[in-house]
C-alpha cells in the first residue's frame, strides 16, 4: 500500500509549532527586557 | 527604596542573563533532536502517510498543556486560596500562560492533521470543541488578570476561575469515550499497552520528554518574569510610601 503524499501538511504543522514556541519565548524575553527600562510605578505583577 | 534604585535593580536583573537559563538551552536541543528523529528516522505510517508525524508534536503538546500545565495551575490556585501566598498565584498564572501557548500548538496542528485524515479543517465534535472552550477560558483568565488592579482581589478571582476551568480537563479526556467523535481514542495514554510500533513509540516518548522539558524551561522563565514584576512592584510601593 502506497502512503498518500501529504508531507506538506506535516511540514506546515511543524513550522507552525516551532513558530508559536519561538514567538512565546520571545515575548517572555521582551517583557523581561522591557521591565528594566520602564519607569517605576508602571509595572504590575500579572 | 528610591525610585531610581528600583529601576536600576530591575535593569540589573536583566543584565544577569534574562529569564532563560541552561534548562531552556537543553530543552531547545531536545526538541530539535526530536524533530530530526521524527522527520528522518521514524517510518511513515502506511494509511495516513507522512501527515501522521504531526502526532509527535500534537499529542505530547496536548498532554503537557492539559494535564501538566493546567493541572499545576489548578493545584497552585487551590493552594493559593488556602495559604494566600502570592508566589502560588504567580506560579498558577505562569503555568496558565505557558499552557495556553501549548494549547495553541494543539489547536493549530490538530486541524492541519484533521484536514488530511478527515478531509475537514475543523469539526464541532466534543474533544475539539471542549479544548477550544478551555483555550478561551484560559485566555479570559489572563485578560481578567490584566483588568483587576488590586493584587489580592486579582489573585482570588483568578484562582477561582482557574479551578472552574480545570473542571473541563476530565471531560476533555473522557470526551472520546462519552460521545461519538471523530477524534481518535488514546493510543498511548490508556489502561492497555500502547498501540504503536516500537520505532514510533520511541519517537513519541522522546517527543513527550522534550516537550515536557520545554514546558519546564518556559515555566521557569515565565515565573522569573512574574517574580521580577513582583519585586519591581514592591520596590515602587516602598518608593512611593
Amino acid at each position: 500500500m502506497t502512503p498518500p503524499d501529504n508531507a506538506a501538511y506535516y511540514h506546515a504543522a511543524y513550522a507552525a509549532a516551532v513558530l508559536i514556541w519561538t514567538l512565546y519565548s520571545a515575548s517572555i524575553w521582551w517583557r523581561f527586557r522591557r521591565l528594566g527600562a520602564r519607569p517605576p510605578d508602571s509595572v504590575s505583577d500579572r | 527604596m528610591p525610585a531610581d534604585e528600583a529601576r536600576s535593580e530591575r535593569a540589573g536583573s536583566r543584565k544577569r542573563g534574562g529569564p532563560f537559563d541552561w534548562v531552556f538551552v537543553v530543552a531547545v536541543a531536545a526538541v530539535v533532536a526530536t524533530i530530526v528523529r521524527a522527520v528522518y528516522f521514524t517510518p511513515v505510517e502506511a494509511r495516513q502517510g507522512a501527515a501522521q508525524k504531526i502526532f509527535y508534536l500534537h499529542a505530547p503538546s496536548a498532554f503537557v498543556a492539559l494535564y501538566v500545565a493546567f493541572g499545576l495551575m489548578a493545584l497552585a490556585s487551590a493552594l493559593y486560596l488556602w495559604l494566600r501566598d502570592p508566589r502560588l498565584d504567580q506560579l498558577a498564572s505562569s503555568s496558565a500562560e505557558v499552557g495556553l501557548a501549548f494549547t495553541t500548538v494543539v489547536l493549530v496542528t490538530g486541524p492541519i492533521w484533521g484536514k488530511t485524515v478527515w478531509g475537514a479543517w475543523w469539526t464541532w465534535d466534543a474533544r475539539l470543541t471542549l479544548t477550544l472552550f478551555l483555550w478561551l477560558i484560559i485566555l479570559g483568565y489572563l485578560v481578567l488578570r490584566g483588568a483587576v488592579e488590586d493584587r489580592q482581589l486579582r489573585a482570588r478571582y483568578s484562582a477561582v476561575l482557574a479551578l472552574l476551568a480545570a473542571l473541563l480537563i476530565p471531560f476533555i479526556h473522557l470526551s472520546v469515550y462519552l460521545f461519538r467523535t471523530l477524534h481518535p481514542q488514546p493510543i498511548v495514554l490508556k489502561p492497555s499497552a500502547p498501540s504503536l510500533p516500537p520505532e514510533m513509540l520511541t519517537t513519541f516518548l522522546m517527543a513527550l520528554a522534550s516537550i515536557l522539558l520545554l514546558y519546564v524551561a518556559l515555566l521557569r522563565a515565565r515565573y522569573a518574569l512574574a517574580r521580577a514584576y513582583a519585586s519591581a512592584d514592591a520596590a515602587d510601593d516602598e518608593a512611593y510610601a
